[in-house]
């Protein structure tokens, strides 16, 4: 029965039908069992002879997400002193480039990237169960202006933003397939709010490998479009393009919105509140 | 290190620079730009796809760890100081294993071409697919195509086929199911 079930895990696997969490139960599994191991090696050296060429395309795309995936949950420590001075280095001018980020965002009445503040969590995944295998996460961070100066503050799920704030979101992205990604909030009322791409743009905001999370070049100013309440904020993760209007048209189902954009497409949710700026609830 | 056989590629110094003081984004890069190498390396070391899938891992964990040694001196050889970090990652998995290298002598020298026998078993293969493909239906032969042969993901699959993305999980869950049960095909697999 269980040789049964991961004979079917492994068909899966080649038909790009499994997520990460999956891939590494599979892994595990065959790490201990010599018949099954058989059974994947032999669909590899068939998908293999097919396309013609000793590692496939595709296959080669999933060995390296596993091997970004466990880079990114710390399987290989950071090089130590070699590197340092150069660290020092790096390290200055990221921070002169946060500086300047900041002001310039503000300047132009926008929030700008917060710094780092730790590793993600509370997923939502498609087919997963979130955490540390994610391949892909969006993280939310809220920035208040405090006399003028900008202050990030991350929001775990479930969190409160003031709409006198501005939202940041940053992305990352473990696989090699992922090349889009689409953001959009939606509300209590339901409407969708499209963050990336621009109102004025089509189709989805193309996006790279990253290790490490890479804020988006814009805040969200919440002032503007958005009311208190409950707020989703949807990160549809995909390998192609997707226009606006196809997007607009799964939201309506939004528990199988995966299902609905097709295969290859991940999903991660962030649930926020909105409330009134101090002076309204007052 | 290289032999005759072995094409030279030179990353940019910049680049490399940034990848030995431990820049993820210069890592990145430098995993797109050479993944390919590494693979060829795992597989000259490993038979099995599924020992080639962890080696490939612990060949990049082990670049990764190690990438501060590299001396950015030397740095039109980070392509093949990678391959040579990749395959002394392979020995230790090998020794690790008790077991003999699967493929020996092409284990030990790198630069060596894959074997006539290897080639004649993979003409094998080929032959035992066509005769597989030629039993298909029309919709299935189409779906082999772009699928298994030009690896399109699905989603373009079906727009091509006019069919559904669903339908080409489907149809590759039942192709392969069709083939890992096919015994000619099974046999000129396994005699790889």
């Amino acid at each position: 029965m269980t040789h049964r079930r991961y004979t079917r895990l492994v068909q899966a696997c080649f038909a790009d039908e499994l997520d990460a969490t999956g891939q590494r139960e599979l892994l595990d599994h065959l790490r201990g069992c010599e018949r099954c191991r058989a059974e994947f090696d032999l669909a590899a050296a068939l998908t293999r002879s097919a396309a013609g060429r000793e590692v496939g395309a595709r296959e080669l795309d999933r060995w390296s997400e596993q091997v970004l995936t466990r880079i990114a949950q710390g399987a290989a420590p950071p090089p130590p002193a070699r590197g340092r001075r150069w660290s020092w280095a790096a390290g200055a001018v990221a921070a002169a480039a946060l500086v300047i980020a900041l002001t310039l965002v503000i300047l132009r009445g926008e929030g700008g990237p917060p710094r780092s503040v730790g590793r993600p969590h509370d997923v939502q995944l498609r087919g997963a169960d979130g955490g540390e295998q994610a391949l892909v996460d969006i993280e939310v961070f809220a920035i208040e202006l405090h006399h003028g100066q900008p202050r990030p503050r991350r929001v775990p799920d479930g969190g409160e933003v003031g709409l006198d704030e501005y939202l940041q979101l940053r992305y990352r992205n473990h696989s090699m397939r992922v090349r889009h990604l689409y953001l959009v909030a939606v509300g209590a009322d339901g409407a969708p709010l499209d963050y990336f791409p621009r109102p004025d743009e089509e189709r989805s905001t193309a996006i790279s490998e990253a290790l490490s999370p890479v804020a988006l070049p814009r805040s969200i100013r919440l002032a503007k479009r958005h009311r208190p309440g409950p707020l989703r904020i949807i990160g549809i993760f995909s390998e192609g393009p997707l226009a606006r209007g196809r997007v607009h048209g799964a939201l309506a189902d939004l528990g199988g919105i995966g299902e609905a954009l097709g295969p290859g497409v991940r999903v991660v949710v962030r649930r926020i509140v909105l409330t009134p700026p101090p002076a309204e609830r007052r | 290190m290289s032999g005759t056989g072995e094409k030279r590629r030179e990353l940019d110094r910049d680049l490399v620079v940034r990848f030995v003081a431990g820049d993820q984004e210069a890592f990145l890069e430098v995993f797109r730009a050479i993944r390919q190498e590494i693979a060829a390396v795992v597989q000259r070391m490993f038979r099995s796809p599924f020992d080639q899938e962890e080696a490939f891992q612990e060949a990049w964990l082990q670049l990764h760890r190690a990438r501060a040694q590299f001396d950015v001196n030397r740095h039109p050889e980070l392509v093949g100081w990678a391959r040579q970090v990749a395959r002394n990652r392979c020995i230790d998995l090998i020794k690790a294993r008790s077991r003999r290298p699967e493929v020996p002598v092409e284990a030990l020298d790198p630069a060596a071409e894959p074997s006539q026998h290897r080639d004649a078993v993979g003409a094998r293969i080929r032959e035992e697919l066509d005769r597989f493909v030629a039993r298909l239906d029309e919709e299935q032969q189409r779906f082999f195509q772009l699928s298994f042969v030009e690896e399109l993901p699905h989603d373009e699959a079906a727009r091509r086929l006019g069919i559904t993305a669903r339908r080409c999980k489907y149809l590759k869950k039942k192709i392969l199911a069709r083939m890992l049960r096919s015994p000619a095909l099974r046999r000129a697999a396994e005699a790889t």
